[in-house]
């Protein structure tokens, strides 16, 4: 469906850079990334806000620089929606509508919920009803492709999981959807394609099961929330010992050793102790607490033993082991515990 | 207490010339022709001059709010100038251009169109300005969401930017029309004929003093006050 073939564009110090992608009809197409990494730009350059000069974008085989940007059919949906704020609800649904009437409007208004809001001025809605509009309106628009700009971003925590909700449909419905942001949340719950980007360039791309389980350098696998993760050189073969930089040295148990390799150690898989452990456990470290911070998956502390490490406990942990900041505490894992993953 | 002083030295001459008029000055006023003529000259030819240069003067400030080219800071400096340049000097510059071996070979001498340019080339930068600034305060996000539903440039600018710029719009219409109505430097070297207010208003204090023009001066500040006022009712209404 859409085909992106090395694209470049400058603007200031900042390129894009060969950019190529294909997202097929009625992908759910994520770019994650930081800010400033290039994501917004690649949408305005797709919606056609901004005309590039070195590479192509073809949707359905139609080349998109030969399209005015109001001819191609692609819906623009920034993070507050983009409401007109001069038109009413019914005004804003009713904007790209020839001749003020639509087959689907009663369908849409309702699976929207949208009824009871018709009459009111976008600045009387909440941010999550603003973009339940923005998304009902595009979807008049007969837009095929839907390109969504932070959608989430903006929206309270009540809202997000029935927006969430809305951007499933619409793609269960056929419709394609590319959608930026920065939160690999969303992305994890959304996507079903995920492209990594950093300082204009996708540094990986795929499905986004590949990208969360075999990021392919540090950066990725940090920007897909996994805690952690590590560059490390492998040192021996037997005992199978990597280094992680200064000095390190972790256990394990995989059959691929690669030279350069991302070591990944789950949280939830190091046990915390206050005496060092008499087990079969390889890996065992005296650290210092640095920090102990709450989070809606228990308590995650964070522990220096050369490199920072986050360990997950329960609270009841936390107070039985009488565990505070500044303390010595000891942590292990199992040499098949830690994974092992190529570096790029 | 200096702001004060500021206060009553902008309202105090406006009240004195209401305050020194007699009741029979009223009755002139009523009965004076030449005055009445001169006030549907002036407004007229204001009021038109304004309305065909803003059809030039809003798509201009759409593109220096919207669009980033070369020299455009300096195109946006050079459209203040007229404010700058004493207006007699103005209507000695217009003469130049606008003669039968000008630029522009037409003949503006004591012609409504010589008294309408006068009036748009010293007033047009308060419109340019007020909408280029409405302009900016539209946010850019709310024309692309517009162009991506599928509306091209011309229907966004309507439907988009014109009613959210409106107020500026509206404001600088004002601001351009009481300008150019209260123009009397390049007007007078243009036109004596057909007589503007402003300048019958200098004919009569030259020819007859300052008893003699008070009238007119009150008619002239009550009448422009009058459209300031229903023009921003107006304006805020919309």
């Amino acid at each position: 469906m859409l085909y992106i073939n090395h694209l470049y564009y400058q603007i200031g110090s900042f390129t894009l850079n060969d950019i190529c992608l294909h997202i097929q009809q009625g992908d759910y197409f994520v770019f994650l990334g930081e800010s400033g990494s290039g994501k917004t730009l690649l949408l305005e350059l797709i919606a056609g806000f901004r005309t590039f000069k070195q590479g192509e974008i073809l949707l359905n085989n139609q080349n998109l620089l030969l399209k005015p940007v109001y001819k191609r059919g692609i819906a623009y949906i920034p993070n507050d929606g983009a409401l007109f704020p001069h038109l009413n609800v019914k005004k804003n649904l009713l904007y790209a509508v020839k001749n003020g009437t639509h087959p689907l409007l009663n369908t849409i208004m309702q699976s929207f919920n949208l009824s009871l809001l018709l009459n009111k001025m976008p600045a009387e809605l909440s941010s999550g009803e603003k973009q339940k509009v923005a998304i009902a309106r595009a979807l008049l628009s007969g837009a095929t492709l839907f390109l969504f700009d932070e959608p989430l971003s903006s929206v309270d925590a009540h809202a997000r999981f029935e927006i969430m909700l809305m951007l499933r449909q619409l793609n269960q419905q056929g419709h394609t959807v590319l959608h930026v942001t920065h939160d690999y949340h969303e992305a994890l719950t959304l996507a079903r394609h995920v492209a990594i980007m950093h300082r204009g360039k996708i540094i990986q791309t795929g499905n986004v099961h590949e990208i969360f389980n075999q990021p392919n350098n540090l950066f990725v696998a940090k920007l897909s929330g996994i805690k952690n993760v590590f560059n490390a050189i492998l040192r021996s073969i037997e005992p199978k010992q990597y280094l992680i930089e200064p000095n390190l040295l972790i256990t394990v148990n995989t059959s691929e050793l690669p030279q350069k390799a991302i070591l990944i150690i789950p949280a939830n898989d190091i046990v915390l102790s206050t005496q060092k452990l008499e087990s079969s456990m390889k890996n065992s470290f005296l650290g210092i607490v640095k920090d102990i911070i709450q989070s809606h998956q228990g308590i995650d502390v964070l522990i220096d033993i050369g490199v920072l490490m986050h360990v997950c406990i329960t609270e009841a942990s936390l107070s039985n082991m009488l565990i505070s900041q500044g303390k010595e505490v000891w942590l292990s894992f199992k040499a098949s515990s830690v994974k092992v993953l190529p570096s790029a | 207490m200096l702001s004060g002083i500021v206060l009553l030295f902008i309202i105090a001459p406006l009240l004195q010339v209401f305050l020194s008029l007699h009741f029979t000055d009223y009755a002139k006023i009523i009965s004076d022709n030449e005055l009445h003529q001169s006030l549907i000259t002036t407004l007229l030819i204001g009021f038109i001059t304004t309305l065909f240069f803003s059809l030039g003067a809003i798509p201009l400030a759409y593109l220096l709010a919207r669009k980033q080219f070369r020299l455009k800071r300096l195109i946006v400096s050079i459209i203040d100038i007229p404010i700058v340049i004493p207006h007699t000097a103005v209507g000695i510059a217009l003469l130049t251009v606008f003669s039968p071996k000008g630029i522009f070979p037409l003949n503006i001498i004591d012609s409504s169109l010589g008294i309408g340019l006068a009036m748009a080339f010293v007033s047009i930068p308060f419109l340019i300005q007020s909408a280029r600034e409405g302009f900016l305060t539209v946010p850019e996000k709310l024309e692309k969401a517009s162009l991506s539903l599928g509306m091209n440039h011309r229907q966004t600018f309507f439907k988009i930017a014109i009613p959210l710029a409106w107020h500026h719009i509206v404001s600088g219409f004002i601001m351009m029309f009481a300008r150019g109505i209260s123009e009397f430097g390049a007007v007078i070297i243009i036109a004596y004929r057909p007589t503007t207010s402003s300048v019958l208003l200098f004919e009569r204090f030259n020819s007859f003093g300052l008893l003699a023009a008070q009238p007119v001066a009150a008619t002239i500040i009550i009448i422009s006050l009058c459209i300031f006022v229903v023009l921003r009712l107006l304006a805020s209404k919309n």
